[in-house]
């Protein structure tokens, strides 16, 4: 019975079968296993310590207080620049929708390290500055603060708001707005009536992204709240597991206290996509008529230039600049001009190299790992009947939705040993780490490609004598290229400079640029921080660069 | 008297012309109707009459009113035309209910509650919707969005109707139901209206004049009569043989 069973599987079932529940092991079953064990009768008891500690009621309130702060500065910064952009005849807008974009690939926590130079309450340039010119005492912002880390935040994740925006306003019939005006309402009547509630449901998605990647975030929180012994409860999770033994199971309880905020997000942002009533896409629409601004034109690009000097510019050239400073705190100077820190932490500093390469074959392993499982999991997904197909891919997808430092904590619980397989300390947990987070980007693009694939193409395939392995490799696989091609770099591009998870994962030898650069800044060395964090944004731009070239502006900013 | 005039209106986008200078004056009352193929420049000129494009050249009349005047620099915004239009997708607004994309007007109008409900329950009976106000547009048939359209467009009491295209996204059947219906309401509401079509039968059924036009110009504006019996250019012609 078993055995003829066993024959009639076909390579296929056998790929197919295989990477999915090689998916499921390391993407499900640590998530699974972190929630039961922190439900299992020996450690329930740790909700009622968790309850009753007041530190741990204050970081869920910081939490919180962060999440509804900066997400309130997102949406007032996000929305009118998708209008202002996409609406209006205000020239260079592409250029400019790319320039907007840049915060959405680059790692907020180098923002914080800028946002520390400029803002620092005893050294900070730009506090100098004003105390300077304002003949002021103190000074007058404080960057060690919730606001300070909310709007460091708020200034890398205004462009989810953004971006949702802008495809929202892209995908709406431009006739819908100009009906308004026919009916005798003006620009801000047709705005508030029809354009507003019509791009409500991707604006709350968008609120719903910034709440929950405010609520995962660590590396801000970490450089710019812990200092002041303010946590959040990715910091205090985190210092949970560092200065407690046993701290781990702690940990897991308030973990799943975290999971929870980012399942309820995702479960509530699908609700709002499924309104029939918010359809305004069917089909392809011009761009309409740009509102022309006419005497509002100049003030309109002084204040784009302003708000993007502010919010992006300036933290990235502060950080670039200080990175060239021969003594650290002098004035700016051509004297003052050095490659000395470059070489320093390029060819001195016995971490940096080792710490490069590591990122780079994490990154590497990681996102090929995840562009082919991802692939071949989008195959059952889009071209199946299997009936499980929706719980697998749901599945997999599940570490995406969750936050890094819980995916972390189930990683380290699942596969310290005591359940078979032990990657603790080595190299293999951070592949592992990120290929289970990001590998929804692959299965995602893929299966939005697949999908339009024409079944027949295959068909005709196997009825020439290929099998379907032939088919797979000769037929999909040079169709996907450029969205496998792509959906490597959106992987690499994260996981390359990820920190969340890495800060948890990493042993003695397997330190990452993340980490490192986390470490740098935080103990000893904020100067070679700063080199770091340039040679980091360099990798980044670099990577999107090539998406953005090999994909013909489809994916990448 | 002359209720939509233009004068000497051009339109180029960069380089490229897509209407050349074209004098244009309607009386009040007509059914008028574009006609020609596409990109000829017969919706880019309604959407110049409706104030939603500004023509690069030339002037507007509504009545005695100057709406546009590229020389005087008046562009009066579309809000403030008092046009009436129906939308080739119909543009109806999805999140609202059929009695709410009707009131929309008046609602700008800030008139009162009572004469909002009294006036939609007007107009959803002179189209033929009633007992339809509490449902949403993706829950109509196609013919029956139409008619939303086309109540919505009618009632502010606009001078003018401007129609792109309003019968295209219909089935062939209902089409023909949907001509006679318009020319029906046309009729009795007397409301001068340019109709943009580029089916020569809808033309030639439903105006008291065409203006046909061709890669941004006018050939001939003519009774539906004399267009067919006498085509002045091998244009006029060949388009009219062609169907």
């Amino acid at each position: 019975m078993l055995r003829s069973c066993l024959n009639r599987l076909k390579t296929e079932h056998w790929i197919l079968g295989g990477s999915a529940l090689l998916l499921l092991y390391f993407a499900a079953f640590p998530l699974l296993l972190l929630i039961f064990k922190s439900i299992s009768p020996e450690h329930i008891q740790n909700y009622a310590l968790i309850v009753s500690k007041k530190s741990n009621w204050i970081s869920l309130l910081n939490t919180l207080s962060l999440c509804i702060t900066t997400t309130a500065l997102t949406i007032i910064i996000g929305l009118p620049l998708a209008w202002l952009l996409y609406k209006t005849d205000i020239p260079q807008k592409n250029l400019w929708k790319s320039l907007f974009s840049i915060p959405y690939i680059i790692p907020p926590y180098v923002g914080a390290i800028a946002w520390l130079k400029l803002l620092n309450p005893t050294s900070g340039s730009l506090n100098l500055f004003f105390m300077k010119y304002l003949h002021l005492n103190s000074a007058p912002f404080q960057i060690y603060s919730l606001g300070g880390a909310a709007m460091v935040l708020g200034f890398f994740f205004y462009s989810f708001i953004f971006l949702a925006c802008y495809n929202a306003l892209q995908k709406m019939d431009p006739s819908l707005e100009e009906a308004a005006l026919m009916c005798g309402s003006n620009r801000w009547q047709a705005f508030k009536d029809i354009t507003l509630p019509l791009i409500l449901p991707a604006l709350m998605s968008g609120i719903i992204l910034v709440f929950i990647a405010t609520a995962t975030a660590f590396g801000v929180p970490a450089l710019l709240m812990m200092p002041q012994r303010l946590f959040v409860l990715t910091t205090r999770i985190y210092t949970d597991v560092l200065n407690y033994s046993g701290g781990i199971l702690k940990a897991s309880s308030l973990s799943v206290i975290l999971m929870i905020f980012g399942l309820t997000g995702l479960w509530a942002s699908s609700l709002f996509l499924k309104n029939k009533r918010f359809t305004t896409l069917s089909g392809k629409y011009a761009r309409g008529e740009p509102l022309s601004l006419q005497k509002w034109k100049w003030p309109c690009i002084i204040f784009l230039i302003g708000v993007w000097g502010i919010m992006v510019f300036l933290p990235l050239i502060t950080i670039v600049i200080s990175s060239f400073l021969k003594i650290y705190g002098e004035p700016l100077s051509f004297s003052n001009f050095s490659f000395q820190k470059y070489r320093y932490v390029l060819f001195e500093l016995a971490t940096t190299q080792k710490s490069f390469l590591n990122s780079f074959l994490f990154a590497t392993l990681a996102s090929l790992i995840s562009v082919i499982l991802g692939a071949l999991v989008a195959y059952v997904k889009v071209k199946t009947h299997i009936k499980s197909r929706h719980w697998i891919t749901f599945l997999a997808t599940l570490p995406y939705a969750t936050p890094g430092t819980v995916v972390a904590i189930g990683l380290i619980i699942a596969f310290s040993g005591s359940h078979g397989l032990n990657l603790y300390n080595t190299f293999w947990i951070l592949i592992v780490a990120y290929s289970v987070k990001y590998i929804s980007f692959a299965i995602q693009n893929t299966a939005a490609a697949l999908e339009q694939i024409d079944s027949t193409l295959e068909e005709s395939g196997r009825m020439c004598g290929a099998s379907w392995l032939k088919v797979f490799a000769t037929i999909l696989v040079p169709i996907l290229k450029p969205t496998l091609i792509a959906s490597f770099f959106l992987i690499f591009m994260p996981t390359f400079c990820e920190l969340t998870m890495s800060i948890l994962l990493v042993g003695p030898k397997t330190e990452t640029v993340g980490t490192l650069l986390f470490n740098l800044q935080s103990y000893d060395d904020p100067q070679s921080a700063a080199v770091l964090a340039t040679l980091i944004i360099c990798v980044i731009l670099t990577a999107n660069f090539m998406v953005k070239k090999i994909t013909r502006g489809a994916y990448g900013v | 008297m002359s209720n939509v005039t233009l004068k000497n209106i051009e339109k180029r986008f960069g380089e490229t012309v897509a209407v050349h200078k074209t004098d244009l004056e309607i009386k009040s009352g007509t059914f008028i109707s574009f006609l020609g193929p596409s990109g000829c420049g017969k919706t880019t000129t309604l959407r110049m009459i409706a104030g939603l494009l500004e023509p690069t050249e030339g002037e507007i009349l509504l009545g005695n009113q100057l709406v546009f005047s590229h020389e005087k620099h008046i562009a009066t915004p579309p809000e403030k035309r008092n046009i009436g239009m129906v939308f080739q997708s119909y543009a109806l607004w999805p999140h609202m209910t059929v009695f709410h994309n009707i009131a929309y007007p008046l609602k700008i109008q800030k008139k009162s509650k009572s004469d909002i409900e009294l006036q939609v329950h007007t107009y959803l009976k002179l189209v033929n919707l009633s007992g339809l106000e509490k449902r949403y547009p993706h829950e109509l048939s196609g013919g029956q969005q139409q008619r939303v359209a086309l109540a919505r467009a009618l009632i502010r009491e606009p001078e003018v109707l401007l129609l792109d295209e309003p019968l295209c996204n219909l089935d062939a059947k209902l089409r023909k139901s949907m001509r006679t219906e318009i020319k029906e309401l046309q009729k009795r509401l007397n409301i001068t209206t340019i109709y943009v079509t580029h089916d020569q039968d809808e033309a030639l059924t439903l105006s008291d004049v065409v203006v046909l036009m061709n890669q941004g110009k006018i050939e001939q504006i003519d009774t539906p009569q004399n267009l067919t019996t006498h085509p002045k250019t091998p244009f006029a012609q060949e388009f009219l043989q062609s169907h």
